[in-house]
């Protein structure tokens, strides 16, 4: 008997079809994978099993039986447990605290009781954590096995993890597979979400591959290969663009040996040593979470480095396109105008003789409105009333300004429309035909390889290839981008 | 899009109006609990404080240190911080102006004036700057430092006047008089009026011009809407909030200057009734606006100034002052939580 099956999933937001007709059934005690890239649908589908979000159409089976999940807590009813790649835990609390929070129903706390029964659940499934622990000092691989014994302690039968080794060292990588294999084994169910094929053939017993929102393929992972699963997750037709041919002048960027640290002082990135001339676009591929965006903000210089060089040619000013318009590139309060000019608001024009001169401000926005197609009732319109594609514009116009050598752009269509991707593509080559030098980090494969004039694969901190843009292959980079190695 | 953005210009000003008019309705409720007609003591309040000559010097007196120190506020709250430190960096300006009127003798009114008013702005910029260094370089929170450098300045300032700084055979704790070329001017002959007003609002234009059209003031805003924009873009986040505390400081530190320069000539152990904690409401009544503190505070003065009049003429205790005072900042907390959560609504599509 199957414990989970779902039957014809449909999820629309809008025209935009998350999840069409998705159709799968896990067996108890079976570790199935969910694979896909980024946007796949895999997020949206957990969210509908988990009870967050209700599907426009199809049915899910619990052990045969017909369930509508109205909400997290009919989903927890259910034995359903979901352990969310952000954890959901409170610092200041201790292990013991943390997990009886929220269905403690006792009038007596009697903690003593409940963590003698959390150390009984953590010994039996290999869980080990100490339940009088303050979860704030805890690594993050404990703090994940306090959110897997959260779920295990609400009788959940159905695991579902999302993208939970993207936080994890190696080591608590293995340690991670060793235990949900012995929960596996315990009779618990298990949905893996991942975009590491390693980790889905090392882990899991089948695998469901989804691009754009529909089931490409099932199988089990003893009759596939890594290189088979990679080409399935990202087969697509390509993406065209009309690009020149490359002429490399000078080099602008010369990077050596670099090594970035992340929030937590681990290095997110390690020994990447590249060179980079005028004219040309480096694209770096990976999958989200790999150091890209370290990289990134060392190459802008607002990250200290921790080892190695950057050489910019003749200290040139970088134009930087960061990751997030809104919480970064972008001062939503501000008018088209004053955003226009945060980099730049101490220089002539904008200000001469100690005051900002609102006359140059503004003819300054009119003309980057007209030039970058910013469209909005007047240079005075707050950017947060713009869409997502004019506000990136409106960024493009500042950063492209005074024609930087090197510029480097961070994931610059993510949540853009067909439109506005197509002007920031054609906006930036034709940057690179003037001459300038660029940095192009992206999760989207299909740009990335229709941009770059070489690609640099972005896996764990390092660059593990960079390919000619002309010859590489989807399934080589995705490949890479993946964890495999190339034989 | 249109509706939405004409709602964001009108609100500004429509919100703190409401919240007083509202303060003023609740507050005649009180009035008529204390069994006096609240038409009357309203009248008696406001005609005293605004339309008699002594009461209106009395006004403007009392507004001063308000505005001034309101000023400070509102610089800060522009960075995103939280200046509860008025009434220390007053206490600390007043020092500042007492010690250069006391010691620093035989100088023209001409010199005489702006040293000590320049030494009441350093003394409090030092008292702002201790807040605004902790918050930028050790990240302790400015709303708990700034509120316990308030009790450190009031005793220290407390200790001088009980000790060196006592004039010999006081009856209570107070300094000698300071030098007569370093008072500031009446300027409503016969009123307590003096020129400390005109100060204060050469300050609030300054201000106005400061966060308003210079590439400063563009600097602080950034910092308070978005700090990580401002650090991208190459602003040093620390540094702003460095100089926006001492700024913040050096306003409220000229409020004291005024009290002691103006009104009292000496340091009293009592150098300020709350102005501090008043500038506060001022602020945050006022959404940035430097105008709105200016208006703001001649309201807030004008209620002190004509309260003990209406409690002579009306019967109304002055604790119904005090009482509209607070309504009239509960009335803008709730409207700024309306206001946060009508945004929320119209951003969720």
């Amino acid at each position: 008997m199957t414990y989970l099956r779902l039957e014809k999933i449909t999820k629309r937001f809008g025209s935009f079809v998350a999840n069409n007709n998705i159709s799968l059934s896990i067996e108890p005690g079976e570790v199935h994978a969910i694979l896909g890239e980024n946007g796949a649908g895999k997020t949206t589908l957990m969210n509908i099993i988990s009870g967050l979000i209700q599907p426009d159409a199809g049915e899910i089976y619990i052990q045969e039986n017909l369930v509508k999940i109205t909400s997290p807590n009919e989903a927890i009813k259910l034995g359903i447990g979901m352990i969310h790649q952000h954890f959901m835990l409170v610092p200041q609390l201790t292990v013991t605290e943390n997990i009886i929070l929220g269905i403690d129903k006792d009038w007596r706390l009697n903690l003593r009781q409940k963590q003698q029964e959390i150390a009984a659940l953590s010994q039996a499934y290999g869980l080990e954590v100490d339940p009088t622990a303050k979860v704030g000092n805890l690594p993050v691989g404990a703090q994940q096995r306090v959110e897997i014994l959260k779920v295990l302690y609400r009788k959940a039968h159905l695991l579902i993890l999302d993208e939970p080794t993207a936080v994890l060292t190696p080591p608590e990588v293995r340690s991670l597979i060793v235990i949900l294999r012995q929960l596996a084994a315990a009779g618990r169910t298990i949905i893996f979400i991942s975009h590491k094929l390693d980790e889905v053939i090392n882990l899991c017993d089948t695998v469901t591959v989804l691009r754009r929102g529909e089931v490409v393929a099932s199988t089990t992972t003893v009759n596939t290969t890594s290189r088979q699963l990679a080409e399935l997750m990202v087969g697509r037709e390509s993406l065209q663009l009309h690009k020149s041919l490359v002429k490399p002048g000078e080099i602008v960027l010369s990077v050596q040996g670099l090594e970035v640290a992340d929030e937590r002082g681990l290095a997110a990135v390690r020994n990447v040593s590249f060179q980079l001339r005028s004219g040309e676009i480096l694209g770096v591929a990976g999958v989200d979470g790999n150091g890209q965006r370290e990289l990134a903000d060392a190459l802008a210089r607002l990250r200290i480095i921790k080892q190695g060089k950057i050489e910019l040619h003749r200290n040139t000013r970088v134009g930087y396109i960061p990751e997030d318009r809104q919480k970064m590139g972008l001062v939503l309060q501000y008018s088209i105008a004053q955003n226009l000019i945060l980099k730049a608001f101490k220089k002539v024009p904008f200000c001469r003789r100690f005051f900002l001169q609102k006359d140059a401000i503004a003819s300054n926005a009119k003309v980057a409105m007209q030039e970058f197609d910013i469209r909005a009732m007047g240079e005075d319109v707050k950017v947060s009333y713009l869409s997502g594609g004019n506000q990136q514009k409106v960024v493009l116009a500042r950063e492209l300004a005074g024609e930087p050598l090197l510029i480097v752009a961070m994931q610059p269509t993510r949540g853009l429309d067909v439109g506005a991707t197509e002007a920031v593509h054609s906006r930036l080559l034709a940057q690179r035909d003037r001459g300038a030098a660029i940095v192009y980090i992206s999760t989207e494969l299909d740009e990335v390889m229709a941009m770059s004039d070489r690609i640099a694969v972005m896996y764990e901190g390092e660059f593990v290839d960079i390919l000619d843009g002309l010859t590489a292959t989807l399934e080589e980079v995705g490949l890479l981008m993946a964890g495999g190695r190339r034989e | 899009m249109n509706p939405i953005v004409e709602e964001k210009i009108k609100l500004p000003f429509l919100s703190p109006l409401i919240a007083i008019v509202s303060a003023l309705l609740v507050g005649a409720g009180l009035i008529l609990l204390a069994g006096a007609n609240p038409i009357a003591a309203y009248t008696a309040l406001f005609q005293e404080s605004l339309s008699t000559y002594f009461g209106f010097g009395n006004t403007l007196t009392k507004m001063t240190p308000l505005l001034l120190t309101g000023l400070g506020v509102l610089v800060a709250l522009r960075a995103g911080q939280f200046n509860i430190g008025g009434e220390g960096q007053i206490y600390l300006g007043a020092l500042g102006s007492t010690l250069v009127g006391l010691y620093v003798q035989g100088l023209p009114a001409l010199i005489h004036v702006p040293i000590a008013l320049l030494a009441g702005f350093l003394f409090g910029a030092v008292w702002g700057l201790i807040p605004g260094y902790l918050k930028a370089v050790r990240g302790v929170n400015e709303v708990i430092t700034t509120l316990l450098l308030n009790y450190i300045a009031i005793n220290f300032v407390s200790y001088l006047v009980q000790n060196p700084l006592q004039q010999p055979g006081a009856p209570s704790p107070y300094s000698p008089l300071i030098a007569k070329s370093a008072q500031l001017p009446i300027i409503l002959p016969g009123s307590l009026a003096h020129a400390g007003i005109l100060l204060a609002l050469i300050a609030a234009g300054v201000v106005w011009v400061l966060l308003g059209r210079s590439p400063l003031g563009y600097q602080i805003t950034t910092v308070g809407l978005n700090p990580i924009a401002a650090r991208y873009s190459g602003i040093s986040v620390e540094r702003t909030i460095m100089l926006v505390m001492a700024l913040a400081g050096g306003l409220a530190g000229l409020a004291g200057s005024a009290e002691v320069m103006g009104l009292k000539y000496r340091l009293f152990e009592q150098v300020s009734s709350g102005y501090g904690f008043d500038a506060l409401a001022i602020a945050f009544l006022s959404r940035g606006s430097v105008l709105g503190v200016v208006l703001t505070s001649l309201f807030f003065a004008a209620l002190r100034s004509g309260a003990n009049v209406m409690q002579r003429s009306a019967g109304v205790p002055v604790t119904v002052v005090y009482a509209i005072q607070g309504l009239t900042v509960l009335f803008i907390a709730m409207s700024l939580a309306w206001e946060q959560r009508s945004e929320e609504r119209s951003t969720v599509k």
